[in-house]
């Protein structure tokens, strides 16, 4: 291997990979990158078993090669260089690399490409273009709500469905489920569902960046494998195995309240309530009262615990139906409202004891569902 | 790969799995049980070799499959063990262990996990790996070893299908040195009956040559001992002990040779001459036989057997050969053989 490129392409190259690289070390070699020299670009690829990236960098590839370089050494080194031509050459000692930049020289000794997994690539199967803001949306309305406890792999995952014109995304982790619907330009051929790991869509997220050109989203046709296409690289995603929970029945299919407010006033109150609740198991507890003569309607967000004392937020809402009252947990209040941010928001609920729903007001693409807390009022 | 998947011995228990695979009968979990040495860990690699394998009669040992499962490079194929400096599996290993399970296999068609010494497990891991045993997923392949099965839970070696695997006769094994790993003759005699059955023994000893000497060493050492009074013995058995875990398991070690030597003089005493581990020892064991009775050999065996277990049972080993040392009876004029 024989080549020379721009320190800050390099660099760049790596940062991006970086995120695939191992931290568990089972199978040591994830722990590296692996450099493809092919014909006019370096290839560098990196993958922690559950998802792989790899991108691309413009080279003057003088000698094709491969090989895996312990990954944390070369970003150090290669981030320390000055932004000059960088020369990579492995001729020396085998699976050793010679770096030089400026008058900077370095060996580094790596492993066999062969030993490094094959990055999978997924060659058949279907294929759908996806707006990358619509794709950031999605992925930002599910993964909250995804379990981090390992305990339930199924529930760590974002279920993922393609189905004629539209893709649903949906993740749950016990206590609370998000479900969001996004449309495709294109109908897909037949329905696929999998599960993505939750921590696959947040990385795709940060590749994304400000990429405002169409993400290439690729179901392999065994079903265990969802490529996306980006701009600035690839990236494969395992699929977790398991049946995700039927999640429309825990959808309520009605309500006995239904009230309408404003999402930063409703984020507002719900944050300030956490402050208060903090010692009392983050109970933030919800009162909604139609209006009533003349006067309108309200929603009324408090805490209280036995040492910090009582909070109390008041604003006006649209309420319709029966007064009632509920409690949630405040960092799952938190995590919803602040990830619908602007607008107006539909709460939801039948009874105390019955799931909330929460809706966006002018927008059906969204449905959150929170299990509630019991206490006494 | 030949029909043994490289197993030296056990035929029966490779013939169960090959027709399994064969019939597409695998079970989803298995427990492979035998002494350490025995194959236990060759198998379980075969297995997971078998269930990756590209070629028509698996496994082949040949194809990319094959070789990266037998590099330990395959994504697929995870091994658990008691990690360095620890004496127990801790369930974070297990968890971490689930989540992978419950990822489709990255390049191979199964994943398999072999899980070492599973009688070492934490009550938490087992019972966390209990959940995995209940609901196997559909392309995961479990492969539990130990050597004490009654120290696992009933649960866990109920949903595992047993394969025993026993000690290899002493021909059998100096055979298959001889013609698969070209040992001479007479190292294969020797390597085979030092390894007791146990091929992973002998194929330890041939690689490292440092391990014959070893032997001989810890022989010379046991006959200082039994040739000392009281207090000599505690100063020849102080350099013995020391050290961390390493030191441990080479005084286990130390032990096997010492069990050995007593059980041959055992033999030698009730009349059994022909298999002897130590058979350049028999001027000494004639010697021995001569000076003690059969009660003082028997207590001799007892005491260092329970020794080794306490040591294994983590006794401060330092004390556990202090009074090993003293119980051993004396038997002066041994000679360098
Ligand atoms: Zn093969």
């Amino acid at each position: 291997m024989r080549l020379s490129c721009l320190q800050e392409n390099f660099k760049r190259g790596l940062d991006i990979v970086g995120r695939a690289v191992a931290t568990r070390t089972t199978l040591p070699i994830t722990q590296d990158v692996l450099l493809v020299a092919e014909e006019s670009r370096l290839k560098l690829c990196a993958t922690n078993l559950e998802i792989a990236i790899s991108c691309w960098v413009g080279a003057k590839v003088e000698e094709e090669g491969s090989l895996a370089i312990p990954a944390r050494l070369l970003s150090e080194f290669v981030s320390s260089l000055p932004n000059d031509r960088l020369d990579i050459i492995s001729s020396g000692p085998a699976n050793q690399v010679q770096i030089k930049c400026a008058r900077t020289e370095a060996h580094i000794s790596g492993h066999d490409a062969d030993d490094f997994p094959p990055i999978p690539s997924v060659g058949d199967g279907f294929s759908v273009q996806l707006d990358p803001e619509v794709l950031r949306k999605a992925i930002g309305r599910v993964v909250f709500a995804a379990a981090t406890d390992e305990s339930r792999p199924v529930l760590t995952g974002v279920y993922t469905e393609f189905e004629d014109r539209s893709l649903t995304m949906a993740a749950a982790d016990g206590f609370r489920l998000s479900v969001h619907k996004v449309a495709l330009s294109e109908a897909v051929p037949e329905k696929i569902s999998v599960i993505v790991p939750a921590r696959a869509y947040s990385e795709l997220t940060r590749l994304l960046g400000d990429q405002t050109d169409p993400v290439t989203v690729t179901i392999s046709a065994s079903g265990t494998q969802l490529l996306f296409h980006l701009n600035s690289a690839d990236m494969v995603s395992q699929i977790i195995q398991g049946t995700f929970p039927n999640y429309q029945q825990l959808i309520p299919k009605s309500h006995g309240t239904r009230c309408v407010a404003d999402v930063g006033e409703f984020l507002r109150s719900t944050k300030i309530a956490s402050v208060f609740a903090r010692d009392g198991s983050g109970i933030v507890r919800i009162q909604m009262g139609p209006s009533d003569d003349g006067l309108p309607g309200k929603l009324v967000v408090s805490a209280r615990s036995e040492e910090v004392g009582d909070n109390t937020g008041e604003m006006d809402a649209v309420v319709d139906g029966d007064a009632s009252k509920i409690a949630f947990n405040g960092r799952y209040l938190t995590d919803v409202l602040a990830e619908l941010s602007t607008g107006q928001v539909a709460l939801e609920t039948t009874s105390p004891s019955s799931p909330g729903v929460f809706r966006p007001i002018g927008a059906d693409d969204y449905t959150h569902v929170v299990m509630p807390m019991f206490v006494q009022w | 790969m030949t029909a043994t998947w490289g197993l030296i011995g056990n035929g029966s228990a490779v013939a169960a799995l090959r027709h399994s695979l064969t019939q597409d009968r695998l079970a989803h979990a298995y427990l492979l049980v035998g002494p350490d040495g025995v194959g236990k860990a060759t198998l379980a690699r075969a297995l997971a070799q078998a269930v990756n394998c590209l070629q028509p009669d698996p496994p082949c040992g040949e194809c990319t499959q094959c070789r990266r499962i037998a590099n330990g490079l395959h994504p697929d194929v995870t091994v658990v063990t008691v990690e360095a400096g620890k004496r127990e599996i801790g369930i974070h290993l297990i968890r971490e262990l689930q989540f992978s399970l419950s990822l489709l296999p990255f390049e191979g068609r199964t994943r398999v996990t072999i899980i070492h010494d599973a009688d070492r497990l934490t009550t938490e891991a087992s019972n966390a790996l209990l959940k995995t045993l209940e609901e196997p997923p559909p392309h995961v392949v479990l492969a539990l070893t130990c050597h004490d099965e009654e120290a696992l839970l009933p649960t866990i070696r109920s949903r595992c299908r047993r394969v025993a695997l026993n000690p290899v006769a002493t021909a059998e094994l100096v055979q298959a040195l001889e013609t698969a790993h070209g040992v001479d003759r007479e190292l294969a005699g020797t390597l085979a009956r030092h390894a007791r059955g146990l091929p992973g023994r002998a194929l330890a000893a041939m690689a490292d040559p440092e391990a014959l000497a070893g032997v001989s060493r810890s022989i010379a050492q046991l006959r200082a001992l039994v040739a000392a009074d009281t207090p000599q013995r505690l100063e020849l058995a102080a350099p013995l002990t020391g050290g961390g875990g390493a030191a441990r398991e080479g005084l286990l070690a130390l032990l096997r040779v010492w069990l050995d030597w007593w059980r041959d003089l055992l033999l030698v005493k009730t009349g059994c001459s022909s298999g002897l581990v130590f058979a350049a020892e028999m001027p000494n064991y004639e010697h021995g036989a001569a000076a003690l009775g059969l009660p003082d050999i028997r207590r001799a065996v007892a005491a260092i057997y329970g020794a080794s277990r306490q040591i294994d049972l983590n006794v401060n080993p330092r004390l556990a050969l202090d009074v090993l040392v003293l119980r051993l009876p004396k038997v002066p004029g041994l000679t360098p053989t």
